[in-house]
């Protein structure tokens, strides 16, 4: 995070400063922009990348519905308001990382992160690292990383940002955020609340009626507090606090005839980062302490899960430059974890510390960047990991890129010490991966251009599943599956804009399409795998596009994506089309801005699921209302 | 019946293919109690069989057999593990055996019944497994899907081993079937049923194994892999009997009689009380633990019947009338 908020600054506030003024805000800028190349990109594989304030023209109201309509990232949506996880190029929930701040989000008790927990608003941009990057940013990073990142708005004075939002199945969204502050210092304050019915009717069978959904009522509250504060020249520290509090009833599956389950999460995460910036080094420091609390029961069957952890990360990490031809990288990162959960015998403490270097070059019209990461978890030494990534722009219409990397997954806790069947003996899952991408930009008169083409390849061995213990009435976590993926995926983008004033037409088109073969390399009975048979949940086609069209007030979007057929648990999984309309209208009068829009989601009204025996809701709604004001230093305006 | 024993006449005495019923109501257990393994205790015999039972201390949890007494036909989900549907044993005995059976279960035959014929064994679902497959939960499916029309089933099936290897011939029984065309006759069974294995001939044991229609690839059955049984009925070989006057056995009254019949029985020996109709069919099997016994009969059409009772040592009958 720490490394995009002088940048992000820059971009936001530049435009008002006169030149002479801060030379050493620009300064930093310079070393700051640098420093976050090292660790915020992956050179060589594929970033995506959205600034929140940009996505008006996206009918996404969460982290799980912006990727899975922008990237072609398959998300596994058990249902509106339930769980969301995502599988990137063919891998598990487990094998993908979510970093808030660059600190991990994802539950060490289950090895994955609910993205519908995740309000779109939260920090101010989210990023997509497309293949693996373990060498950077440790266990996990092995299909993906979804990157969340605070950033601070030094320069307002005051702000406010208030939006509500009514929907189909009794949903509304309130949301208010506050930002207050100077040259030096910025506050942040943002609340969100959502809660819905989520009572949808779904088609069962020709000829029978459609059945309503129940127990899927779900109210979700965070309060996030950003703080940033410039101290001197060369220091900055930054506070971030989020609390969230999710209470959900579990719906039934459409071949169950009521539910009255209940998952409660509770949340708390603090963080702490200090940075020091000069012109040939940069120095950083930050704590992050997370704990989170997981309460499931099922009255029906007289069940009651609870479990918790608590984390406690710190990171270390030294930037130097050398003339914006050569960087290195060291960081030293630990972090602690202790965790209850009913299914344990004891109450597990893991202590996991790594030590990284990187090294980047850059001349002229290509790039280098080499990393090497070793991590030792509760005293075992993990597989060394390096990572190798280069850019090539051998024209200015003609780049070529390519990375290789050795990527690794610790297992989770539950893998470990659930009772019974957890393997304290298990080994970390581990693979390479590679990947080449060539792209095309160019321009004709007011259009941009731009295809590209990606192709990747990644093994990981002793891939964990859990399977019948010999001799034993239960499973246990065995190291005993291989998963062989490789795919394509080809990109187009077109960018128009008639003018450079507001008043503009803009037409911003995207396409992509992504085939990803993900097999099994190892049969097993039970679960049952066959050599060469394309892994669950993974379709092998998908792809998505999106076209928007701006002129004056005035915003159109239309998003398509196509969900090839996959294999589910039961049986295949049918593909589907969703369509998702967006309207938006707004005006404003000096500092104060409004915005209308309407969302039509699943607009042709498709029958489907993403998951077997949960089903989705069909054509719904989305009415919202937005108000900003925004006050800026008058000292920085002139 | 006429094929399950042999009348063989002596002078005094007669050779039969002695019968042993198990109904595991030699443990004595307390009503809701059940015997999981926890209390050490992982072989449980009753009659001529024998019964593995694992528990694993840190979880609770048991794989095998357990014998219960559990009543609770309601509580759905895998908390009520132990229970049969019947909230019972055979004949509103107190006691029945649990089997989870997600890899088959095995029943030793022991004794006088090992390398002989099985009768046969009453038979119903689990209380967890039977309220899954009405309603669904989290994992399994409700039998017959979203519309009804799945053709679901789950089966129960019977082998045996005889000198160390496993029988290609095999019983099954559907403890529920949604296959049929017309819905209203799909059924999930909710009451002991017998079923008769003697088609399997001689065995040393017995394995019971099930599969459904409801499968994942990822958990394989899904299911919940129990099933209950009592009364199981074991042949001991042919053994030397006196054919003895009812009267110095036992006697039965009231008779005729409606519903039920209270069975005194004269002798300390164990006893067993088998009864037939006219045609020599096995209508009911029970042993004796008491002098008194409440014979309940409300389940046999109107007619005549033959009470026999037969300890270790001698055998009896007598007609019985049910108006």
């Amino acid at each position: 995070m720490n490394k995009i908020i002088l940048s992000t600054f820059c971009i936001c506030i530049f435009p008002f400063f006169s030149f002479g003024q801060l030379d050493t805000i620009h300064a930093l800028r310079e070393v700051e922009i640098s420093a976050k190349k090292i660790r915020k990109q992956s050179l060589g594989a594929q970033n995506q990348k959205w600034k929140i304030k940009d996505l008006a023209k996206i009918a996404a109201q969460n982290i799980s519905e912006l990727i899975s309509s922008e990237s072609g990232i398959f998300i596994k949506s058990y249902g509106s308001g339930s769980l969301a996880t995502s599988s990137i190029r063919g891998g598990s929930a487990g094998h993908n990382l979510v970093l808030w701040n660059g600190f991990s989000l994802q539950s060490p008790i289950l090895g994955l992160l609910d993205l519908s927990l995740l309000p779109l608003n939260s920090v101010e941009e989210i990023s997509l690292q497309k293949g693996g990057n373990s060498a950077i940013l440790g266990s996990g990073a092995i299909g993906g990383v979804i990157g969340m990142d605070s950033q601070p708005s030094f320069g307002i004075h005051r702000s406010l940002d208030v939006k509500s939002t009514i929907g189909s199945f009794g949903n509304y969204n309130q949301e208010l955020k506050i930002g207050y502050g100077g040259l030096r210092i910025y506050g942040v304050t943002k609340v969100f609340h959502q809660q819905g019915e989520n009572n949808f009717k779904y088609f069962v069978a020709p000829g029978f009626p459609k059945r309503q959904q129940t127990n899927a009522e779900v109210s979700q509250l965070n309060v996030i507090q950003d703080f940033y504060w410039k101290m001197g020249q060369n220091n900055q520290v930054d506070f971030h606090i989020w609390q969230q509090f999710s209470n959900r009833n579990i719906p039934p599956t459409n071949v169950q005839t009521k539910s009255i389950a209940n998952q409660i999460d509770r949340s708390t995460r603090l963080m702490v980062d200090w940075k020091n910036i000069n012109e040939t080094y940069v120095i950083q420091g930050k704590v992050g302490f997370f704990k989170e609390r997981l309460d499931y029961r099922d009255n029906a069957i007289s069940l009651i899960s609870l479990s918790d952890f608590s984390t406690l990360t710190s990171e270390f990490n030294v930037q130097k430059f050398w003339k914006n031809k050569h960087k290195i990288l060291g960081a030293i990162t630990h972090s602690l974890t202790m965790a209850n959960n009913d299914g344990y015998t004891e109450s597990p403490i893991e202590n996991r510390s790594a030590i990284q270097l990187s090294y980047f070059f850059q001349k002229n019209n290509y790039k280098f960047q080499t990393s090497i990461r070793q991590e030792l978890v509760d005293g075992n030494l993990i597989p060394l990991v390096p990572s190798l990534g280069f850019d090539y722009s051998i024209f200015s219409w003609f780049k070529f890129q390519g990375k290789v990397s050795r990527n690794y997954r610790i297992p989770t806790l539950n893998d470990r010490f659930w009772n019974s069947g957890g393997n304290k003996n298990l080994k970390p899952e581990s693979g390479w991966s590679e990947e080449a991408t060539i792209s095309n930009p160019f321009t004709i008169g007011k259009s941009n251009f731009e295809f590209s083409i990606t192709a990747f390849n990644r093994n990981i061995d002793n891939w964990i599943l859990w399977a019948p213990a010999q001799g034993q009435p239960f499973w246990s976590a065995f190291n005993v599956s291989k998963v062989w993926s490789r795919g394509l995926e080809p990109r187009f983008s077109f960018f128009y804009k008639s003018k450079t004033t507001e008043n503009s037409l803009a037409i911003d088109v995207k396409i992509g399409y992504d085939f990803i073969k993900s097999t099994n390399e190892v049969a097993m009975e039970l679960p049952r795998r066959e050599v060469g048979e394309q892994i669950i949940y993974v379709p092998l086609h998908q792809a998505f596009g999106r076209a928007t069209l701006s002129w004056k007030n005035i915003v159109l979007s239309y998003q398509h994506s196509f969900t090839g057929k996959a294999r589910g648990q039961f049986g295949d999984i049918n593909s589907y089309h969703i369509g998702n309309i967006r309207m938006q209208y707004f005006t404003g009068w000096k500092k104060y801005k409004s915005t209308i829009f309407l969302n039509i989601k699943n607009s042709w009204n498709v029958n489907y699921i993403v998951v077997e025996r949960r089903p989705m809701p069909g054509t719904h709604f989305q009415l919202g209302i937005k108000f900003s004001f925004n006050n800026f230093l008058n000292t920085i305006k002139t | 019946m006429k094929k399950l024993f042999t009348f063989l006449l002596t002078l005094s005495s007669l050779l039969v293919i002695a019968q042993t019923t198990s109904d595991f109501e030699n443990y004595g257990i307390p009503v809701d109690s059940v015997l999981n393994g926890s209390d050490g205790v992982h072989n449980f015999n009753s009659g001529n069989i024998s019964l593995f039972n694992e528990y694993f201390p840190s979880w609770g949890g048991w794989g095998g057999w357990v014998i219960s007494a559990s009543t609770d036909i309601s509580t759905a989900g895998y908390t009520n593990d132990f229970s049969s549907i019947t909230g019972g044993g055979v004949d509103n005995s107190l006691t029945y055996a649990v089997a989870y059976a997600p890899y088959g279960s095995i029943i030793k035959l022991e004794n006088d019944a090992q390398g002989e014929i099985v009768n046969g064994v009453y038979v119903t679902n689990g209380t967890y497994a039977f309220l899954s497959m009405t309603d669904g939960d989290g994992f399994a499916k409700k039998f017959g899907g979203a519309t009804g029309d799945d053709e679901d089933y789950f089966l129960l099936t019977i082998k045996k081993y005889l000198g160390g290897t496993i029988s290609s011939d095999s019983v099954n029984f559907y403890l529920a079937d949604y296959r049929f065309a017309d819905n209203s006759q799909d059924y999930i069974v909710d009451e002991w049923t017998w079923v008769d294995l003697t088609s399997l001939g001689q065995a040393d044991s017995l394995e019971f194994s099930l599969s459904s229609t409801d499968n994942s690839s990822n958990y394989g059955m899904n299911t919940p892999a129990y099933f209950a049984i009592d009364n199981v009925i074991t042949s001991d070989g042919l053994v030397a009997v006196e054919n003895v006057e009812p009267k110095s056995l036992f006697e039965i009254y009231p008779n005729p009689t409606t519903d039920f019949l209270i069975l005194k029985k004269l002798e300390q020996e164990r006893a067993e009380v088998s009864i037939f109709d006219m045609t020599g069919r096995l209508m009911s099997n029970n042993s004796l633990n008491n002098f008194k016994n409440e014979i309940n009969i409300h389940n046999l059409a109107k007619g005549t019947y033959l009470v026999k009772v037969q300890t270790e040592t001698k055998v009896a009958s007598q007609l019985l009338i049910k108006q």
